[in-house]
């Protein structure tokens, strides 16, 4: 089983396509940017699905690493085989190793807070994007009424445009500017 | 006038992802119509975050670095020495936003994405000080910073997936937010 190491960090790669979303809330999505563009406004997606490996490998090298949690104890998860255990030649437990390796990996995923194993991203149920237009914003609702926003900013954080996400079933969470999900978290 | 590069940019390296979200919502929240944060009025010159090649600078307009060693806050509220941050020209926009939720205006800052070198390699994520500002009251929520006679309350939560930066200005009560992305989700300390 291959080592904990750095090269574990360019695996599973967090995804910026709708389409690996999961199968409501892409449609969903899909909705809402249809509307966005045809009202003439942009998008830029940064995040959409966060591969749940990507989090386990993420929060235990964090917690090895960082909250000095013994590598032998980590849970193993389905589908990544990854060794936290280093050992020397004669096979016995190599603790420095285990935990240098664990922290070549924090440091390449530029962890400074201990990452959740779960979110609204891994569940393919959250969008990171930032939205821009000019003027008044006339875009239509999932009703198809013509909603006009004047108001600003012009951008994501527009509370007119949280109810028309809202209508698509595309939520916001206020405290996160770039963040939208299928219920705001 | 719609587009989208999402298609474009459908995987790209970890870091690079993150990095562009962060050149788009680094915000401010002015929680007065005072005006644009701006780093010649604050005691901080923008915040650290980890980035593809090591450690950059998110700055904040009016800034620009002369290649003098500058101290930042770590996680306890305490000043170390020192990160070097090279002389780059500033990039970016500003766009005034309303921000609902702490019922003031928000804007999107300026940044310069200015390489910074240091020695110790651990990721770090803080806000660097202006030159002559000092520091009282640490914790690791926080601390007070003085600036001449003024004297700022700075601390740091962490939302969803972000860590918001809070400046109160004891005398003037004027509240400066800055909001960074993650690019992964966490526990959420913010109230």
């Amino acid at each position: 089983m291959p080592l904990s190491g750095a090269q574990w960090v360019a695996l599973y790669p967090t995804s910026t396509s709708v389409s690996d979303l999961e199968l409501d809330f892409r449609t969903s999505l899909n909705n809402f940017l249809a509307a966005l563009t045809a009202a003439g406004a942009s998008y830029t997606i940064a995040a959409t699905l966060r591969p749940p490996e990507r989090a386990y490998l993420m929060h235990w090298s964090y917690r090895v690493a960082r909250e000095n949690y013994d590598p032998r104890q980590v849970p193993a998860m389905t589908g990544v085989n990854i060794d936290w255990v280093h050992k020397r030649p004669n096979g016995s437990y190599d603790e420095t190793a285990s935990r240098s390796a664990a922290n070549a990996m924090t440091t390449s995923y530029g962890t400074v807070y201990r990452p959740s194993l779960t979110s609204r991203h891994t569940e393919g149920r959250a969008v990171d994007m930032n939205l821009s237009w000019s003027g008044t914003l006339r875009i239509r609702n999932a009703q198809g009424q013509e909603v006009s926003i004047g108001s600003t900013p012009r951008s994501g954080a527009n509370t007119d445009l949280h109810d028309v996400g809202a209508s698509y079933g595309v939520v916001k969470l206020v405290s996160d500017p770039p963040h939208w999900s299928d219920d705001g978290h | 006038m719609a587009s989208s590069n999402s298609s474009a940019i459908r995987r790209t390296g970890p870091m690079m992802v993150i990095e562009q979200m962060r050149r788009a919502v680094v915000i401010a929240v002015v929680a007065t119509l005072a005006g644009i944060a701006h780093a010649d009025t604050l005691p901080i010159v923008g915040v650290l975050a980890p980035g593809e090649n090591g450690p950059v600078l998110h700055g904040l307009p009016g800034w620009r670095s002369n290649g003098e060693p500058m101290r930042y806050l770590d996680e306890h509220g305490r000043a170390q020495c020192c990160v070097h941050i090279a002389p780059m020209p500033l990039v970016g926009a500003s766009t005034l936003m309303r921000d609902g939720q702490a019922g003031g205006d928000l804007y999107v800052v300026e940044f310069s994405d200015a390489l910074v070198t240091r020695e110790n390699r651990k990721p770090l994520l803080g806000p660097v000080l202006n030159a002559g500002v000092t520091t009282e009251r640490r914790s690791s929520a926080g601390a007070t910073l003085r600036q001449g006679d003024h004297r700022s309350r700075l601390s740091r939560c962490t939302t969803s997936e972000g860590v918001r930066f809070t400046l109160k200005d004891e005398g003037t009560s004027v509240v400066n937010q800055l909001y960074l992305p993650l690019g992964y989700d966490v526990t959420p300390s913010c109230r």
